[in-house]
């Protein structure tokens, strides 16, 4: 009954889906704003048995490294039905598995005039439509609804006129609107359910519970709340198949520690199997909201108690994706180091040279207009080190996030992150180079990039130790590539490059990345293991050689201002390698893997510190310049030409990090707290 | 369900144009699911026709409280302001003549020669005959049998176990040429010491049963082809990697093969039940078109009922539960 209900495909409702009218990211909601609860409310998690699945014939104690998406929409999703998509969840899988699915635009036979095909299957993937209009979706793309004629439902649909649009809007603003849901938001309430056990169903069918253990899939969706147009979404993922009766969306959880607070209710503290994390997600376009806790002003134990809601339920960070990359940014208010040029990768919020105005400690609005100012906590390294300072403070960090990448894509295709093979992630808006090179939006479509994925480090393809990895962060995000990253941190770690078994001693030595050092003895200073192997590519599109490796450090200094280095601890910089932007022939030597033991020579043990790592390639071309010299000079488009626009970039990969907590930092504040 | 499907079933079943009646089958024929869709459809366009006639009922307009409320909103949202009563007065008779207008239009046919109108209400009819397919599970030899139809569907591939001595492309010089002296001192099989030669590395020394292509996604494709070409038994190599060179002793190979069907009969059984689904959607199409007498010209275009003819291009994989179904929601 459902997957059907991705019918229609015509105009698109900007806003829909991802702009949302709202307040601030944590005191209340904005006024007159509708936040209604479904009525009944979602059922919480039913006790269960996860459905028995055969060990897996690979399975390694010393964990190996899955690559996957865990982001990624279907034509389920409003607005990815708005932009012409019609894949289902099901097609998002099959094309997650290694086969071929169609993309728009159809032709007037209604075939797609497109195809894709991964051309190396993922192990993992998610389908996180957006839980936000989820139902009124299902709702208006059935036909036999007695809703689906309504103008309301019209204007939902791609190709309603302006009246219709009106209508839905109208419906919309109403939280859920009495034309499109019924009276009582019955008709949405079942819609949201058909949809969601739709997309159950297509997990469960492409979930491997042989032996082979081939592709694993998680139960997720998005929540996509957009506080004054800022971005606050993060993805919702579950250990298995025992899960909430409704998705949970900010139309019934208006602030994202609502949304902690029932997953914890309807879900993790249920004692039925069911385990939800959640995933943030383009902090670069969230104005600062994100990760400014605006709690001050409360009493510390509830300021402490918030944060420790925050630890517990978001372990993890979208660190880059298709709309952009959140790892750092230059020229910051109140961060101080060197300069890290390598920060200049996959921005979208600046091109000819402006960048937004920066919010210091406050924050702002309009990032989904591409408005407002940008804060240091748009980005992941200042939100760590931010944790850094609210644990000296509360004696917990609320953001002790290890770091994955994904796409977000919006056509059914879970990593197709080649830059070569780059068809667009948004069905007809960019279907075409031209359209790619061209298209504004507030992250306008030539800063935009293919996406990231993740990578996991666990025993085996399995939901349990893929969730398990994702729960204790040993995990890495890459810009696309299939880069692997490991990273292990200790007091005294031998010499691991040179060791025949350096991967089982590093876990006998040190902690893996996502860890915290265990209490320092002694007076020396952490070492870090690193290493790292180049993505092989495949036949026809060999991956590129490693460049180096890096180590980046940050805290907060005794000036109270945020303080990062970076330091290159394998591979030469200077290589000479480069990539022409004529032919895209990449040119000179790199590396095949890297390996090094680095220890922190300027350690500090009375500041608490977070160090990740970064591996990065030799240049390559960027999508637009390999798809640009790919045709012949008279058939390019104008703005092949565009000076302003990135043509090289460096493909990297980032691991979780380790953090170093100096002494006296929690204890003495729980101990001043008790007192 | 569809709505059209629930209506009652108290009136008699009647060939919607002909006006000539025909046997439905034989005894028992209503018991089929399908022939009983068909019946009961055929009576809801009957009821219609009746209808159309002109009863009380039919003439009737009825607005309800909910229907102004959605016209008020509408106004709302577009004036950014509600209507005056005066107003809302004309929005309502607005509706009102609007459905007088259109139940006049129906009874005169109108909507027949109306593209959209007629693709949505035949897109509308095909769901309704996919959804109203019979549910029931498969039989086992019902599933034998497809599973016999398809069984390069199920197909598992060739998988390889593997044990690797690793000479690192960026820790030596000429790392062909050390693995090649190498090779001797590996000789036989029972070499206990193999997993201390070579170079460090991150990656495991054994590999279970892998496929090519996961071998392929951790050494590179050239890695992968070489390695799926050596003979089970003793040290081989040197093979190259994108990281080094690399002597391979392959323990095990598992050809591809076809798998016992107990292996997988729930996946078959559910692709099965699909595959009914969409059958009997067809067939309930190609019953109602037996109906008719169709006459097409002499070089006729491609006129195979929806769900016969190709949707997807002809490259685009078929199978799999919703192909058909993601290409039908790509169609206007």
């Amino acid at each position: 009954m459902t997957a059907r209900r991705t019918a229609a495909c015509l105009s698109i409702l900007a806003a829909a889906a991802c702009g949302a009218p709202g307040g601030d990211a944590e005191p209340p909601s904005a006024p007159g704003r509708a936040v209604r609860e479904w009525s009944p409310p979602s059922a919480s998690a039913r006790a269960a048995e996860p459905v028995p699945r055969e060990p897996c014939g690979h399975r390694d104690a010393l964990r190996q490294a899955f690559f996957g998406d865990l982001h990624t929409h279907t034509a389920f999703s409003l607005d990815a039905l708005g932009r012409g998509g019609f894949q289902t969840p099901d097609d998002a899988y099959r094309f997650a598995r290694g086969e071929e699915i169609g993309l728009s635009p159809v032709d007037e036979e209604g075939r797609p005039t497109r195809t894709a095909r991964l051309a190396r299957p993922l192990d993992f993937a998610a389908v996180t439509d957006h839980a936000e209009w989820l139902g009124e979706v299902a709702v208006c793309t059935d036909p036999s609804s007695p809703a689906y004629d309504t103008p309301a439902c019209r204007g939902l649909r791609p190709g309603g006129d302006d009246d219709e649009r009106a209508a839905w809007q109208a419906d919309r603003l109403a939280g859920r609107g009495p034309a499109v849901c019924g009276e009582d938001g019955g008709r949405c309430r079942e819609g949201l359910l058909t949809a969601w056990e739709a997309t159950r169903a297509a997990a469960e069918r492409h979930y491997d519970r042989s032996s082979d253990c081939s592709f694993t899939t998680f139960h997720a969706w998005e929540y996509t709340r957009a506080p004054g147009r800022s971005k606050v979404h993060r993805n919702v993922v579950l250990r298995n198949e025992i899960a909430p009766e409704l998705p949970i969306s900010w139309i019934d959880a208006d602030r994202p520690r609502d949304l902690w607070t029932r997953l914890k209710a309807r879900c993790n503290d249920t004692g039925t199997g069911c385990e939800a994390l959640t995933i943030p997600h383009n902090p670069n376009i969230s104005n600062g909201q994100m990760f400014t806790l605006d709690w001050g002003g409360l009493p510390v134990d509830e300021q402490r108690a918030r944060a420790a809601l925050r630890a517990e339920m978001e372990p993890l960070v979208e660190v880059m994706q298709a709309k952009g990359d959140s790892e750092c940014r230059r020229g910051l208010w109140n961060v101080v180091g060197g300069e890290d040029e390598l920060c200049d990768f996959e921005k979208v919020r600046y091109i000819d040279g402006r960048r937004p105005p920066d919010c210091e400690d406050g924050t702002g609005e309009g990032g989904l207009r591409g408005e407002g100012c940008q804060s240091r906590l748009d980005f992941v390294r200042y939100a760590l080190i931010e944790g850094l300072a609210q644990e000296e403070r509360l004696g917990v960090n609320p953001m002790q996030l290890g770091l994955i990448a994904s796409t977000d894509g919006h056509n059914g295709l879970p990593g197709d992150t080649d830059e070569y093979d780059y068809q667009g992630h948004n069905s007809n808006v960019d279907s075409d180079l031209e359209k790619r090179l061209t298209t504004p939006a507030y992250a306008p479509h030539p800063l935009r990039n293919p996406g990231g994925l993740v990578g996991v480090w666990a025993e085996e393809n399995s939901r349990d130790s893929l969730f398990d990895a994702m729960r204790r962060r040993e995990t890495f995000g890459t810009s696309g590539v299939r880069i692997q990253a490991r990273l292990f941190g200790g007091w005294d770690l031998p010499d691991l490059c040179a060791s025949d078994d350096m991967i089982a001693r590093a876990y006998e030595t040190g902690v893996p990345m996502g860890g915290t050092l265990p209490p320092r003895a002694g007076a020396g200073a952490p070492r870090f293991f690193v290493t790292a192997l180049a993505d092989p590519g495949t036949g026809a599109h060999p991956g590129t050689p490693l460049q180096r490796i890096q180590i980046v450090k940050g805290w907060v200094g005794d000036d109270g201002r945020f303080h990062e280095a970076v330091h290159d601890v394998a591979g030469d910089a200077d290589n000479g390698a480069d990539v022409s932007r004529d032919t895209c022939e990449r040119s000179g030597a790199g590396a095949a893997s890297l390996c090094a033991v680095w220890t922190d020579p300027d350690f500090d043990p009375s500041r608490s510190a977070v160090y990740y790592a970064r591996v990065v390639e030799n240049p390559s071309c960027r999508w637009n310049a390999l798809q640009c010299a790919a045709l012949p000079d008279d058939q390019r488009p104008a703005a092949c030409g565009d000076p302003d626009l990135p043509w090289r970039i460096k493909e990297r990969a980032w691991t979780s990090p380790i953090w170093y907590q100096a002494p006296g930092s929690r204890e003495s504040v729980l101990r001043e707290s008790a007192s | 369900m569809t709505d059209a499907a629930r209506r009652p079933r108290d009136r008699p079943a009647q060939r919607p144009d002909a006006g000539e009646t025909r046997s439905l089958g034989p005894p028992g024929w209503l018991r089929d699911p399908l022939v009983l869709f068909l019946l009961l459809g055929v009576g809801v366009f009957a009821l219609d026709r009746w209808r159309a006639g002109g009863t009380e009922e039919n003439r009737r307009i009825v607005v309800t409280g909910d229907e102004v409320e959605h016209l008020r909103a509408r106004w709302t949202a577009q004036r950014g302001r509600p209507p005056t009563a005066v107003e809302l007065r004309a929005l309502i008779e607005g509706a009102v003549d609007e459905e007088i207008l259109y139940r006049e239009a129906r009874r005169l046919g109108l909507d027949r020669d109306d593209a959209i109108v007629r693709r949505r209400l035949a897109q509308k009819l095909t769901f309704a005959l996919e959804e109203a397919a019979d549910r029931t599970a498969p039989s086992a030899e019902e599933v034998e049998s497809y599973f016999a139809r398809h069984a390069e569907r199920y197909r598992r591939p060739a998988r390889t176990t593997f044990d690797h001595v690793f000479l690192s492309a960026d820790r030596r010089a000429d790392p062909a040429a050390d693995a090649a002296a190498l090779l001797g001192e590996l000789g036989g099989d029972g070499d206990a010491g193999w997993q201390r030669l070579g170079d460090p590395f991150m990656l495991a020394r054994t590999y279970a049963d892998r496929t090519d292509p996961a071998i392929a996604g951790l050494f590179g494709a050239a890695f992968a082809d070489a390695v799926s070409a050596l003979p089970p038994g003793g040290w081989r190599g040197p093979v190259e990697s994108t990281y080094g060179m690399h002597l391979v002793r392959v323990r095990e190979r598992t050809p591809a093969r076809t798998p016992r069907l107990d292996e997988v009969r729930d996946r078959v059984a559910a692709d099965l039940r699909e595959e009914h689904r969409r059958e009997q959607g067809r067939a309930a199409y190609r019953a109602l078109r037996d109906g008719y007498d169709v006459r097409l010209p002499a070089e006729p275009a491609d006129r195979r009922p929806l769900g016969t003819r190709p949707i997807l291009p002809a490259s685009a994989p078929s199978d799999g539960p919703d192909a058909e179904r993601g290409a039908l929601s790509g169609r206007q």
